[in-house]
C-alpha cells in the first residue's frame, strides 16, 4: 500500500550555526551523566555537535579548560559554523584569554551568510570583548553594527548606553536610548534614559519621569535617590537630603538580618555616598561588589578611598 | 486560498500493517485536520486581550469568529492584527512547484520562522478589546470554510480585571516534552483531577524543556503541540526556555522555534514593567503578579538587563502575591545539583536575593527531573546550600499536617519563599542526594496544581495515576513576625541504590511503524560485501537474497533461519527501502530492535546506529561484546536529518556475534517513525 509519494516539500536547509540537529531524547541526569554519555558518543565518532554540547555541560561545571578544548576542535571540524566562535568567545573571555577571544570573533565576522541576528550576536560580543580592554570607540562601532542586524535587541541597546556613558557622549547617549524606547518599549531602557538626564545634569527635563514613578513604585528607594541627585543638581540640598535618609530607611527595612542583593546595596552605598558619607559608601560599594556588582562599583570604591586618602593627608 | 492539492499527507508510510507493540498507547496524540499542520492555541491573554495562533500548510485566508454564545460566533477577527510568519526555504535551494509558487516577492516580505517544515504558514491572530473574565467560544476559518469543529473545545476566558480576589488554579510543570508515555500519563493526572474537582485550570505555566531533545521546530510539533493540543486549544501556556530548547533558540536574540512557538508580552500589556524582549517578562492574573526569567543563556549578575529589568518590576508591583518562574532552580539534589552547577549556584546568588527582597511568595522551576519542594525559607545564598538560619517555618506546610506557612498581608521583604522544582512531567527521574531546605522529595512522574483563594494559596503535586502526593499552603493575613530556625528540621540522608538497573529508551506515543517485524529484507551472510555502497540507494545486489524477518539461529523462532551459520564467526548484513514524504517532518527515528550480539545501522550510507562493536565495521569489525539483556529494545538513530530525504530512503543493518562459538544469533529490526 502505498500512499501519496512526494508532492512537495524539501529538507530546510538552515545554517549549521543555529542548528544542531543531533537527536538525543535520552535522560539528562545532570552534567555528569551528559559528559560521560557524550565522551561515549565521542569515541564513535566526534562531530562539532557532540564536542559543542559537551563543552556546555563542562561549562555548566566550571571546567572551562576542558570546554575550551572541545570547542577548539569543534570549530576545527566545522569552520563555517558561527556558533561555535560564539561559544568559544565566551570562554576565552571567561578564561582571561580576551586577546583571542576578540580575535576568533573578528575571524567569525568575516563570514558570509544570511543569519543576520547571529552575526549581531558576533558584533555584540566584540563590542563586550573591545569594551573590557577599555577600547570603547571600537567597541561602539561594533555595537552600532550590532544594532544594526537587529533593532529589536534591548541588550544592545545598554550596552551602547553603558559604552556613550564611557566615552563621555551625553547626548548620544540619551538620543540613542529614544531610539531603543521606540523599538523595544522597554522599561529599563526608560530608567537608563533617566540616568543619563541625570549624567548629563538635564536635572530638571529629568524630574517629570521620576516623580511618575515614585507616585506608581510600590518600593521607592531607588526613584527617591534618583530624585535627590536631580535635587542636588538643582540646589535643593535639604529636599534631597530627605529623600536620601527616607531611601535609606527603605533599603534599612528591606535589608535587615540578610544578605542583601547587590543592587540594594548598591544603592544604599549611593545614598551615603550623595549624604557626604563615604566611609559607610565605600562600605556598601565594597560589599555590593563582593555580592557580584560590577557596573561601575570598582571605580567607586577607588575613587571614594582616594578621596578619604586625601582627606586623612590633609 | 490555497488549492486543496498543497496539502499533503505529512509522511506517507510504505507498510501499515504492523505487528509491533511496544507497550504504549498511541491514542493519546491528536494530528490536527489538514491543512491545519499545528492546531490552534492560546497565548498572551490579558482581561481585553486574546492572541490565538495556528499553522497550516500553504496560506489560507485566516479569520477567527468567537462570541459568548457557543452557537453565535458573532464576531470576527476582520479588524484584528495578524501576524503572519511563513517558512519557505531558502535562496537557491531546491523545491518542488507548489513550494516554489509560495516564493512570491509578497510572502518573501513576511518574518520568517526559524526552521519549521517549508510550506509552513504560522497566524498569530490579536484580539483586543474583549470583556474582562469572561468566555468566549471561537472558531478558525479559511475564508469562510470552518476548520475547527464546533466541539465546545475551542473556548478562552480572558482575565478578571487586574487586583481582582477570585478564585484561581493553574498548573505547573517541567521537563515533559519526550513524546514518550509518562509525558501523557501525566496530562491526564492533571485532566482527571481537575474534571473530578470540578475546578479546571485558568491557565498554565510551563518551567522549560518542551522539546527534547534540542528544541527543533518538530520537536515542538509533536512533543509540546501535539501531546498537549487539548489543553493548549483553550489554556493559556505561559512559558520559560529549558536548556533544551536552548540548543536552538537564543535568549540573547530572541531567535529560534522557542520564539516562534510562544507570543508573551514585551511592552507591559498585561501588568509589570515592560520587559521589551520575548526571553523574560510579567504578567497579571486578578491578585497574583506572575514573573518569568530565562536561566539559561542570559546574564543573571546585578549589572545585566535581566536583573535591572526584575528589579524595576519589583519594585511596582501591587499585587497580593508574587510568583516566579524560570527554568534552572536554585535549590536542588534532584537529576542535577544546585552546589554543583554554575547556572544553578548564579540563580541563587544573584537573583535570589533580588527575588527575596520583593516579596516573592513561590518560586517554580524544572530542570531537575523530580518533585522538590522546599520549606519556608529565605536568604539561602551561599553554597553549598545549608539550612541552618534560613527556614523561617520547618512544618510541612500543610492544613492537615503542622499547619500552613503564614506570611504578612500584603507584600514584604524577606518573609519567606516556597521553591518547587516540578521537572517531573516526563523525562526520566533522578536523585543526586540531599538538599536541605526541602521538605519533600518525591521521585515521581507529576505535576503541580496551584489553587489562590483571596489570602490562601494552595500548591499539590498530583502524581501520574492521579494520587495526590504533596499538600502545602501559604497563608498571607494579619502581620506575621519573623524568627530564623538554628537548627531547622533536617530531611533523612538520601542513599543512592548501589545497583541502579540501566534506563531503557522508550518508543514516543506518536509513532508510526514504517519498516514493521515480519518484512522482507534483501541479506547476505557467509561473506561481506566490499566496501560501504551497499549501504545506499541504487545498490546492484548480485548474491544477496530475500528474506524476512526475524534472521538468526539457536533459542527463539526465526523466519529465516540461518542454520548454516551455527558456530561460525557469522554475520549478516541487511537492506530495505522506505518512503519518506518529508523529511523536515520528521521527528525521531529509530530501531525496535532484538539482536545478538552487535549492530551498526546506516541510512543512506550514513551510520546512524552502533551497538555492540567497539571499531570499523564488515569483515573488520572490532570489539564485539556479547550482548547481556534478553529481547527487543529501542535505539534512538542519531543525525538522521543529515541523511533522510524526501521520498525513497535505504535502512541498512550489519550484525555480528562476539565468538564464533555462538549458539545463538538473532537479528529482528523494525523501523519506527516519530512524526
Ligand atoms: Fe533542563
Amino acid at each position: 500500500m502505498l500512499t501519496s509519494l512526494r508532492l512537495g516539500g524539501a529538507v530546510v536547509t538552515i545554517g549549521t550555526a543555529l542548528l544542531i540537529a543531533l537527536i538525543r531524547v535520552k535522560a539528562h541526569e545532570g552534567p555528569e551523566h551528559e559528559i560521560e554519555e557524550l565522551t561515549e558518543l565521542i569515541s564513535k565518532g566526534e562531530t562539532a555537535d557532540l564536542l559543542l554540547q559537551r563543552a556546555i555541560e563542562y561549562r555548566v561545571l566550571g571546567r572551562n579548560n576542558e570546554a575550551e578544548r572541545d570547542l577548539e576542535q569543534a570549530a576545527r571540524l566545522d569552520p563555517a559554523s558561527l556558533l561555535i566562535p560564539c561559544e568559544l568567545g565566551r570562554v576565552y573571555f571567561t578564561l582571561g584569554k580576551t586577546n583571542e577571544a576578540v580575535d576568533l570573533v573578528s575571524e567569525a565576522l568575516k563570514t558570509k551568510t544570511e543569519e543576520l541576528t547571529t552575526l549581531g550576536a558576533l558584533w555584540a560580543l566584540r563590542a563586550e570583548f573591545l569594551g573590557a580592554r577599555s577600547e570603547n570607540k571600537k567597541a561602539l562601532e561594533d555595537c552600532e553594527a550590532a544594532i544594526r542586524t537587529q533593532l529589536s535587541n534591548l541588550e544592545w541597546y545598554l550596552l551602547r548606553s553603558d559604552l556613550h556613558r564611557r566615552l563621555n557622549l551625553k547626548k548620544e547617549r540619551i538620543a540613542g536610548l529614544d531610539q531603543g524606547i521606540q523599538e523595544t518599549g522597554a522599561g529599563i531602557l526608560e530608567i537608563e534614559r533617566i540616568e543619563a538626564l541625570l549624567d548629563d545634569r538635564q536635572f530638571q527635563a529629568a524630574l517629570p519621569a521620576i516623580e511618575r514613578e515614585l507616585r506608581s513604585s510600590r518600593v521607592r528607594s531607588s526613584w527617591l535617590i534618583r530624585r535627590a541627585r536631580a535635587r542636588l543638581g538643582l540646589g535643593e540640598q535639604e529636599s534631597a537630603k530627605v529623600d536620601l535618609e527616607n531611601a535609606l530607611k527603605e533599603i534599612g527595612k528591606r535589608t535587615a538580618g540578610v544578605a542583601a542583593d547587590a543592587t540594594l546595596l548598591t544603592e544604599r552605598a549611593l545614598a551615603h555616598e550623595l549624604l557626604g558619607e563615604n566611609e559607610a559608601a565605600r562600605a556598601y560599594y565594597e560589599q555590593a561588589r563582593d555580592g557580584g556588582a560590577e557596573e561601575g562599583v570598582q571605580e567607586k570604591i577607588k575613587a571614594l578611598k582616594a578621596d578619604e586618602d586625601g582627606k586623612a593627608k590633609k | 486560498m490555497a488549492d486543496s492539492k498543497f496539502y499533503r499527507t505529512g509522511v506517507c508510510l510504505l507498510v501499515l500493517c504492523a505487528t509491533f507493540d511496544p507497550g504504549t498507547h498511541s491514542a493519546f496524540a491528536t494530528n490536527p485536520p489538514k491543512p491545519l499542520t499545528r492546531s490552534p492555541y492560546l497565548q498572551f491573554a490579558s482581561p481585553t486581550i486574546m492572541h490565538v495562533a495556528w499553522r497550516t500548510e500553504g496560506p489560507i485566508d485566516p479569520v477567527v469568529r468567537f462570541g459568548t454564545n457557543p452557537s453565535n460566533l458573532n464576531l470576527s477577527s476582520a479588524t484584528a492584527a495578524i501576524v503572519v510568519r511563513v517558512a519557505l526555504g531558502t535562496n537557491g535551494q531546491e523545491l518542488l512547484p507548489p513550494w516554489r509558487e509560495l516564493r512570491t516577492s509578497e510572502n518573501l516580505r513576511l518574518p520568517r520562522l526559524h526552521s519549521a517544515p517549508v510550506g509552513t504558514f504560522q497566524y498569530e491572530v490579536h484580539l483586543t478589546g474583549l470583556l474582562p473574565d469572561t468566555r468566549y467560544d471561537y472558531a478558525v476559518f479559511d475564508g469562510t470554510n470552518r476548520l475547527t469543529p464546533a466541539d465546545g473545545s475551542y473556548q478562552f476566558t480572558t482575565h478578571p480585571p487586574v487586583g481582582t480576589v477570585r478564585p484561581c488554579q493553574f498548573w505547573v510543570l517541567g521537563d515533559g516534552g519526550t513524546g514518550r508515555e509518562p509525558q501523557y500519563a501525566v496530562h491526564e493526572a492533571m485532566l482527571d483531577t481537575t474534571k473530578k474537582e470540578g475546578h479546571p485550570i485558568d491557565f498554565w505555566i510551563h518551567a522549560g524543556d518542551m522539546a527534547y531533545g534540542t528544541g527543533r521546530d518538530v520537536e515542538f510539533q509533536t512533543r509540546f503541540f501535539e501531546a498537549y493540543d487539548r489543553t493548549l486549544r483553550h489554556k493559556v501556556c505561559w512559558p520559560t526556555m529549558g536548556n533544551h530548547e536552548g540548543h536552538t533558540s537564543k535568549g540573547t536574540t530572541g531567535v529560534g522555534p522557542y520564539y516562534d512557538a510562544y507570543i508573551v508580552p514585551t511592552r507591559g500589556e498585561v501588568g509589570g514593567v515592560a520587559s521589551g524582549t520575548e526571553a523574560y517578562y510579567s504578567f497579571d492574573y486578578g491578585n497574583i503578579h506572575f514573573i518569568c526569567l530565562d536561566s539559561h543563556d542570559l546574564d543573571r549578575k546585578p549589572a545585566s538587563g535581566m536583573v535591572k529589568w526584575l528589579k524595576a518590576d519589583l519594585d511596582k508591583a501591587q499585587a497580593d502575591w508574587l510568583v516566579a518562574f524560570w527554568h534552572h532552580p536554585p535549590y536542588t539534589k534532584g537529576s542535577h545539583d544546585s552546589d554543583k552547577e554554575k547556572d544553578l549556584t548564579e540563580m541563587r546568588r544573584y537573583i535570589m536575593p533580588v527575588i527575596e527582597a520583593g516579596g516573592v511568595d513561590l518560586v517554580l522551576t524544572g530542570h531537575s527531573h523530580t518533585y522538590e519542594r522546599s520549606m519556608l525559607m529565605d536568604g539561602a545564598y551561599a553554597t553549598p546550600t545549608v539550612s541552618e538560619n534560613v527556614i523561617l517555618d520547618d512544618g510541612d506546610g500543610d492544613p492537615q499536617g503542622d499547619g500552613p506557612y503564614r506570611k504578612s498581608a500584603g507584600i514584604h521583604p524577606h518573609e519567606g519563599t516556597v521553591q518547587v522544582v516540578a521537572g517531573n512531567a516526563g523525562q526520566t527521574l533522578g536523585r543526586t542526594g540531599t538538599q536541605p531546605v526541602m521538605k519533600r522529595t518525591i521521585v515521581e512522574h507529576g505535576s503541580v496544581l496551584v489553587n489562590v483563594n483571596g489570602d490562601t494559596l494552595v500548591g499539590r503535586m498530583i502524581n501520574r495515576n492521579g494520587t495526590q502526593r504533596d499538600l502545602f499552603s501559604i497563608v498571607k493575613r494579619g502581620t506575621v513576625p519573623i524568627s530564623r530556625l538554628a537548627l531547622p528540621w533536617q530531611p533523612p540522608e538520601y542513599k543512592k541504590p548501589a545497583n541502579e538497573a540501566k534506563r531503557k529508551a522508550a518508543v514516543a506515543v506518536d509513532h508510526t511503524v514504517i519498516i514493521p517485524r515480519e518484512a522482507d529484507w534483501e541479506y547476505l551472510t557467509g561473506a561481506s560485501p566490499r566496501g560501504m555502497s551497499w549501504t545506499r540507494l541504487n545498490f546492484a545486489a548480485p548474491g544477496w537474497k530475500t528474506g524476512t524477518a526475524a534472521f538468526g539461529f539457536g533459542t527463539g523462532t526465526y523466519r529465516t533461519e540461518l542454520k548454516d551459520l551455527r558456530r561460525k564467526a557469522s554475520s549478516i548484513y541487511l537492506r530495505k527501502e522506505f518512503q519518506i514524504a518529508q523529511a523536515d517532518r520528521v521527528t525521531e527515528l529509530g530501531l525496535w530492535i532484538d539482536y545478538e550480539d552487535g549492530f551498526i545501522a546506516y541510512i543512506n550510507g550514513r551510520e546512524v546506529a552502533r551497538v555492540g562493536i567497539a571499531r570499523s565495521s564488515g569483515r573488520n569489525a572490532q570489539g564485539i561484546k556479547p550482548r547481556e539483556e534478553i529481547g527487543p529494545t529501542y535505539i534512538v538513530l542519531k543525525d538522521i536529518s543529515a541523511c533522510l530525504r524526501d521520498g525513497l530512503n535505504l535502512l541498512a543493518i550489519e550484525a555480528h556475534v562476539a565468538s564464533g562459538e555462538s549458539l545463538d544469533f538473532r537479528l529482528d529490526p523494525s523501523l519506527i517513525l516519530e512524526d
